[in-house]
């Protein structure tokens, strides 16, 4: 214990927490809590035992007296703010600070010295005429996000942060804006938030953020029915405070023009407004003349219980399981693979465990880009020495850091894989009583894995045999030895298969069930984990029961009041086929862009506009809404209530901060709307009543409830009312009892076949500021950074076929042309190719393949033999 | 090793005009030569870290090219895997990494206690006048000849002391200048 001005509290921490735990108020200028206490600016100085220390980097110890208001203490902040004042127009929150101590005025002459001003990029403002010299902006940039833009330059009184040569647009920044939220000066500042600094700000509101998987907490502020900036919550165990470029600006397509806010119906070949209840009627009339040929595509964008409702709606109302969402185009794989090997198809651990890992392990991901946020959390680990070992075809910014690259051949995972367990089993490297214990299939496994030592697969995967044997060994050494898994796995055509072997490395090592282990699948968007939760999959009620189990079907008929469907569902890329062939009449698309995002997308329109029936629910005139015959405005994340679940389980509020525009309206009340018009009514009132009967049905979310979920949500399994939830499966045993060593045989993609002299191996993904078909981040600030799709390409394939730098290309497959424009670099090797698919005129997935994933039907977007040409 | 100008940072030649912040360019990439990147690779054995041998590679750079520019500090930040941003904060930390091109010939005057009592000033004045006029830290038109002052030489019994480049030269006064300047070819 110590007395902070007679109060006593705990010595924990710093001088400076216990002065706040005892509620006693002291300035700082130069503290943030996600960096290390620097100490720079002395205005936090407080008595401690009567001698004067800066709180903020003093260890608090038993048994003192802390005073943090005197005479003394009075006149040293006065002569500080003074000082500081003589050389820095103060604004901002510093000038709060100083203001709210009493600290104002000087009476020293004032220099203050023209500094660098830059007004270039579309979110930062910098003018250094304010900065107070904190280094906050230098220690934020390289301990939160690892970017290092920021430096100090000179030295005495010529002393500044800056960002090296140029405008700051072109310096290396990512705009994660966590200088601008840590500057308290004002020198650094958000371009949004001054421009609507006259409006004052009515409202504050905690949200989850939709760009991805990761699921930072948002605190949304709002003038008025607008967005005017959007913070980090600094206590979410996700995010810590921190946001990346999508998160923290990227919401002003909210109030774009471009927003549907009526109801359209087509009428003589053209869509028109129509009321809600003329929509209404088209669109149950509709589906129910057609029922049972109907089918639902809902979306990984949506909330749990708008999930949960589409899912209820086409199985209850239309008799019919063909219900699937868009994680079937991303990590369909892992859920499946998962769920074969371990008995849950979800990751293992939590992302607490990236700091307690001895080893990351990274396979297929591109993380800083496509999972921001835990990108910048395992920057942080390699950075302070974790061994990173990145599994990719690209030299990503991870793979630069990593201690060992493994750039393999796209499509050449499997052999790669099996390759690392072999080096396991043959070096015996095997944790031998976990294998004993907790799984089967260990013998079958060794002898199959002799057909893969790394010098037998090397000529296959490109990857000499020696980095193999390292990376194997590195990873079987480690104590916690933690993988995290992306895109790169998953969109193949083994790759449910690939997910496994994946398991089997975390198996044969013991590494799964612990702290800082396991294997994570980084989930795409932001409710992937949540739509399959959900029951968006053919095969999978909500809480992946099987419509095959009577008991489960006896439940969810009781609670549905309706008979479920006897005939098997279909998968997404069957639904396309059966509309083709014309056995398919009805789909309702909610909030899928399948026209830009899907592969093969000819035969995809060659289905939709098959169709006798297409509904599309959108909040922008997509490529494919423009293709339906009713389109019904819905609402952003920003306009409506709900739940996601994040990539680790973990289910968190979301909260409207605005309103929709017009008339558009919350999709889960168009969603019940629509269900009582086609005589299937409900009678939830909110999304909160929606929870509640999922918890009844599920007995993974028994224990969710609204109130349960406050304040950081809730990690399922949440088997009962009250339980904390889980931040970490299979601590004891595998649902299945042991965990499934699986042998996978090597088959090459039928990809391959379409390899021919010339071409080159495409692989699509997406980048940092975009977000999918990028019809949220294509209108903002977003698209100055990234304005177009580019091509990366080896500078050796560029000059083989004449083309630089710059140059409009065409990449063609046997299944059509994208047109990019060529980005010459060697972070691709020789035979491979890079491209994004974020805007509509690069069609780019009118190149990609209809090849799927043996298991899934998860279409294979990392594997297309093209041909590049300058157009 | 060179000295480099030890003023107050306005007064640097070259230091670029506070408001600009950055390195001055000299025009093209740079590259170390094949021995210089060798040297600084046997540098990098001696380090645990890249970062901890930016400082001597900056020595190399500044030894190959004769200042630091803009293009120095790219360089040696891609050898070393930093940010640039970062080089130059280290750079202009320091007082003797030349931030502008210096003449073939640095010759840095000490101006501390020993050669201060000796008339180190005067010679240093005489000095820069012999050669054109020149201002403190400016180049002579034919690009021979820097003149500034340093701190202390540690040459104290020899004062006044001068540095040029690398080597030691003691007792330099106004009646010798000349030939200590005829002898700088
Ligand atoms: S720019 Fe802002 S954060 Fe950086 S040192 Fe100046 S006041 Fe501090
Ligand atoms: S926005 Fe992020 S990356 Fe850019 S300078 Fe600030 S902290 Fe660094
Ligand atoms: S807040 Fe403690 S020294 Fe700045
Ligand atoms: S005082 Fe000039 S060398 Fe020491």
């Amino acid at each position: 214990m110590l007395t902070v001005n007679g109060t006593p509290v705990a010595a924990q921490g710093t001088v400076l927490d216990a002065c706040r735990r005892a509620g006693a108020e002291v300035p700082t200028l130069c503290h943030d809590s996600r960096v290390l206490p620097a100490g720079h600016c002395r205005m936090c100085l407080v008595e401690v035992d009567g001698r004067s220390v800066a709180s903020c980097s003093t260890p608090a110890r038993e048994g003192t007296t802390v005073v943090t208001d005197s005479d003394a203490l009075r006149a040293y902040r006065q002569d500080l703010g003074e000082l500081i004042a003589t050389e820095a127009t103060v604004q901002g929150e510093a000038k709060e600070t100083l203001e709210a101590f009493g600290v104002t005025g000087t009476r020293y002459a004032s220099r203050p010295r023209a500094r660098r001003r830059d007004a270039t990029h579309p979110y930062l403002r910098v003018d250094l005429e304010s900065c107070i010299l904190c280094r906050l902006c230098v220690r934020t940039c390289a301990e939160v996000q690892g970017q290092y833009v920021w430096a100090f330059a000179n030295r005495g009184g010529a002393v500044t942060p800056h960002w090296g040569k140029g405008t700051f647009q072109n310096s290396p920044c990512v705009s994660c804006g966590a200088c601008v939220a840590a500057c308290p000066s004002g020198a650094i500042s958000d371009v949004q938030r001054d421009a609507s600094e006259d409006e004052v700000e009515t409202d504050s509101v905690r949200t989850t953020c939709s760009y991805c998987g990761v699921g930072c907490q948002l605190e949304v502020r709002t003038a008025g029915n607008r967005v005017s900036h959007i913070d980090g919550v600094a206590s979410s165990p996700v995010n810590r405070g921190h946001l990346c470029v999508k998160g923290r600006y990227a919401h002003t397509f909210a109030r774009h023009p471009d927003r549907l806010t009526a109801p359209l119906v087509r009428k003589g070949g053209v869509l028109v407004e129509v009321s809600w209840e003329e929509a209404l009627e088209v669109v149950s009339e509709g589906f129910r003349k057609l029922a049972p040929h109907v089918a639902a595509l809902s979306s990984s964008r949506c909330t749990n219980e708008e999930n949960y409702l589409v899912s209820k709606w086409f199985r209850g109302g239309f008799g019919t399981h063909d219900v699937d969402s868009c994680a079937r185009v991303c990590h369909a794989p892992s859920a499946m693979g998962m769920r074969l090997s371990l008995g849950t198809g979800a990751a293992t651990g939590s992302f607490a465990g990236i700091e307690k890992a001895d080893l990351l392990f990274v396979c297929g991901a591109n993380v800083t880009e496509a999972h921001p946020i835990v990108g910048a959390r395992i920057k942080q680990a390699a950075l302070h020495g974790t061994p990173l070992i990145v599994v990719d075809p690209r030299r990503t910014e991870l793979a630069s850091m990593a201690n060992e690259h493994l750039q393999l051949r796209p499509g050449s995972n499997v052999p790669l894989l099996n390759s690392l367990a072999a080096v396991l089993v043959e070096e015996r490297l095997v944790n031998r009583f976990f294998v004993d214990q907790r799984t089967e299939g260990y013998d079958q496994l060794a002898e199959f894995l002799k057909a893969f030592r790394p010098e037998d697969t090397e000529a296959l995967t490109g990857v000499p045999a020696a980095r193999v044997r390292r990376a194997a060994r590195m990873y079987a050494h480690a104590a916690r030895p933690m993988q995290v898994h992306g895109l790169g796995m998953t969109e193949h055509y083994q790759g449910a298969e690939g997910v496994r072997l994946l398991c089997n490395l975390a198996l044969l090592v013991g590494a799964i069930g612990r702290e800082g282990t396991g294997v994570n699948p980084l989930r795409g968007q932001n409710n992937v984990q949540g739509a399959a939760d959900m029951g968006c999959q053919p095969d999978l009620l909500p809480g992946y029961q099987s419509p095959k189990n009577p008991d489960v079907r006896a439940l969810f008929e009781r609670v549905w009041d309706r008979p479920l469907p006897t005939v098997d569902g279909r998968t997404l890329p069957r639904m396309y086929e059966a509309a083709r062939r014309g056995e398919l009449k009805g789909l309702y698309i909610l909030g899928e862009n399948v026209v830009q995002t899907d592969p093969d997308v000819k035969s995809v329109l060659e289905a939709l506009t098959a169709l006798d029936f297409l509904v599309v629910q959108e909040i922008f005139l997509s490529e494919t809404a423009q293709l339906a015959h009713v389109v019904l405005p819905g609402a952003s994340f920003l306009e409506k209530d709900g739940t996601f679940t994040n990539g680790e389980r973990r289910i968190q509020r979301v909260r409207k901060a605005i309103e929709p525009p017009g008339n558009a309206r919350p999709d889960w009340r168009i969603l019940l709307d629509l269900m009582s018009a086609s005589g299937f009514p409900q009678t939830f009132r909110s999304p909160e009543d929606v929870m509640a009967e999922v918890a009844e049905l599920v007995p993974a979310f028994r224990g969710v409830s609204y109130p349960a979920l406050e304040p950081d949500g809730l990690q399922w399994p949440v088997p009962s009312v009250g339980h904390p939830g889980t931040p970490i499966l299979h601590t004891e045993t595998f649902p299945i009892g042991r965990a499934e060593l699986a042998c996978v045989p090597y088959l090459p993609s039928p990809s391959f076949s379409e390899e021919r002299e010339d071409t080159l191996l495409l692989v699509t993904g997406r980048i940092l500021a975009h977000y999918n078909s990028g019809s949220m981040t294509r209108r903002g600030g977003n698209d100055t950074i990234h304005p177009r799709d580019v091509l990366s390409i080896h500078p050796d394939d560029a000059a083989v076929r004449g083309i630089l730098e710059g140059a409009p290309v065409s990449v063609t497959s046997v299944h059509g042309e994208a047109r990019p424009v060529a980005h010459l670099t060697p972070d691709v090797t020789p035979g491979t190719l890079f491209l994004t698919f974020h805007h509509p005129e690069t069609h780019t997935n009118f190149a990609t393949s209809d090849v799927v994933d043996r298991l899934t039907d998860c279409p294979e977007y990392k594997l297309i033999p093209v041909r590049v040409t300058r157009r | 090793m060179s000295g480099g100008p030890n003023l107050p940072s306005a007064q640097i030649a070259g230091n670029p005009p506070v408001g600009e912040h950055g390195a001055l360019s000299c025009g093209k990439a740079l590259k170390f030569s094949p021995e210089a990147r060798k040297r600084v690779d046997h540098l990098l054995t001696r380090y645990p870290t890249k970062q901890a041998a930016l400082l001597p590679t900056l020595w190399e750079a500044q030894r190959e090219w004769g200042w630091i520019s803009r293009e120095a500090v790219d360089h040696v930040a891609e050898v070393l895997e930093l940010a640039p941003a970062f080089v130059w904060g280290v750079v202009t930390f320091y007082t003797m990494y030349n931030r502008a091109p210096v003449g073939k010939h640095l010759i840095q005057f000490c101006t501390s206690i020993s050669c201060h009592l000796a008339d180190a000033e005067g010679v240093y004045a005489e000095c820069r006048k012999r050669l054109g006029d020149l201002k403190p830290g400016e180049t002579s038109k034919d690009g021979k000849f820097t003149v500034i002052e340093v701190e202390c030489l540690a040459q104290c019994d020899k004062a006044p002391a001068v540095m040029v480049n690398d080597d030691d030269y003691a007792v330099i006064t106004k009646d010798n200048l000349d030939s200590f300047l005829g002898g700088l070819k």
